[in-house]
């Protein structure tokens, strides 16, 4: 539940109040459409279930709508990802299928540079600020390496020790 | 397999303390009528005590922090995967759930079988529209990736 807290906070406090109003605003908009210009549909008593569907359900729906896609936007712009671009997928693409698509391609979580603790993009093998090496490196072809190789992956040569130039 | 060579199977186990209780029984009652038996388990014996007296090797400093820094980076990993998986379940979820309530809201603002058609045709956008973002995407995405 502390990890869902704590992701709840990447949500922006304008993305937060923009839900509460399209909440508000979307019951207000159903009641209305069920009571004051609603047709027969509507009043047919066998339809009864529909009205909590559009007065309740569908306004919470809406505002969790709205929070996904807040939380996409905080959450895309930590990662160092395009945003804005992901903010507009996940509202304009129908059915919430731009979120779904976020969470499938989104990048990890940029790590700390263990020597001067800017944060970098977990796919640099050295850190942009400082150029120490984030990730363990090949000494014959310079690419990075996983800590628990034994041979390069990309040029074959055994590694001096598991990780090689450790960063 | 006679019991006598059952138990000598056993022998070496039993000087390393590796037995279950049974075990230990059954060999201390055999070793105590079997000289050859009590011969070999004698030897066992000292060697064990030779390599329990043998200096315990340690890894070196660096090479332990690096293990555990890996073993730390492994299991936030695997944390970090669980916790996206669980995330796309609920966004999955939740476009169902998205999609079903539309559909008496489509219902009800429209009516006959054009409800029928223009919902069908709402889907069917949707998921050509999310699939054509998800081939342009995905393939920048691993573009992106290969030139890491």
């Amino acid at each position: 539940m502390s990890r869902l807290r704590e992701e709840l906070r990447v949500i922006p406090a304008g993305g937060v109040w923009t839900a509460v109003l399209i909440v508000l605003a979307a019951a207000a908009g159903m009641a209305c459409l069920v009571y004051v210009w609603g047709g027969e549909d509507f009043r047919n008593p066998g339809n009864w279930p529909l009205r909590p569907l559009l007065i309740v359900i569908t306004p919470l729906l809406l505002g969790m709508y709205v929070l996904m896609v807040g939380y996409v936007y905080g959450d895309a712009k930590r990662r160092r990802m395009r945003h804005v671009l992901w903010t507009f997928l996940a509202f304009f693409l129908p059915q919430a299928l731009g979120i779904i698509l976020y969470f499938i391609l989104r990048d990890p979580l940029p790590s700390p540079c263990p020597k001067c603790g800017a944060a970098a993009p977990s796919n640099f093998t050295f850190c942009p600020f400082c150029g120490s090496g984030l990730k363990p490196t090949c000494s014959n072809c310079g690419k990075s390496v996983d800590g628990s190789w034994v041979n390069c992956a990309y040029c074959g040569r055994k590694l001096e020790q598991p990780g090689a130039n450790a960063a | 397999m006679s019991e006598h060579d059952k138990i000598r199977q056993l022998l070496a186990l039993a000087a390393a303390s590796a037995l279950e209780e049974n075990e230990q029984a059954l060999v201390e009652r055999h070793v105590g009528e079997c000289g050859e038996c009590a011969r070999e388990l004698a030897a066992w014996n000292a060697m064990a005590g030779g390599l329990r007296r043998l200096p315990t090797p340690r890894p070196r400093a660096e090479v332990v922090e690096r293990t555990r820094a890996l073993m730390i980076r492994q299991l936030a990993a695997e944390a970090e995967r669980r916790w996206d998986l669980s995330l796309l379940v609920f966004a999955v979820l939740f476009a169902w759930t998205l999609t079903l309530a539309g559909w008496p809201i489509a219902r009800l603002l429209t009516s006959g079988a054009a409800a029928w058609l223009g919902y069908a045709a709402y889907t069917a956008f949707g998921w050509v529209t999310a699939g054509v973002a998800t081939a342009i995407l995905g393939v920048r995405h691993r573009a992106v990736r290969r030139m890491a």
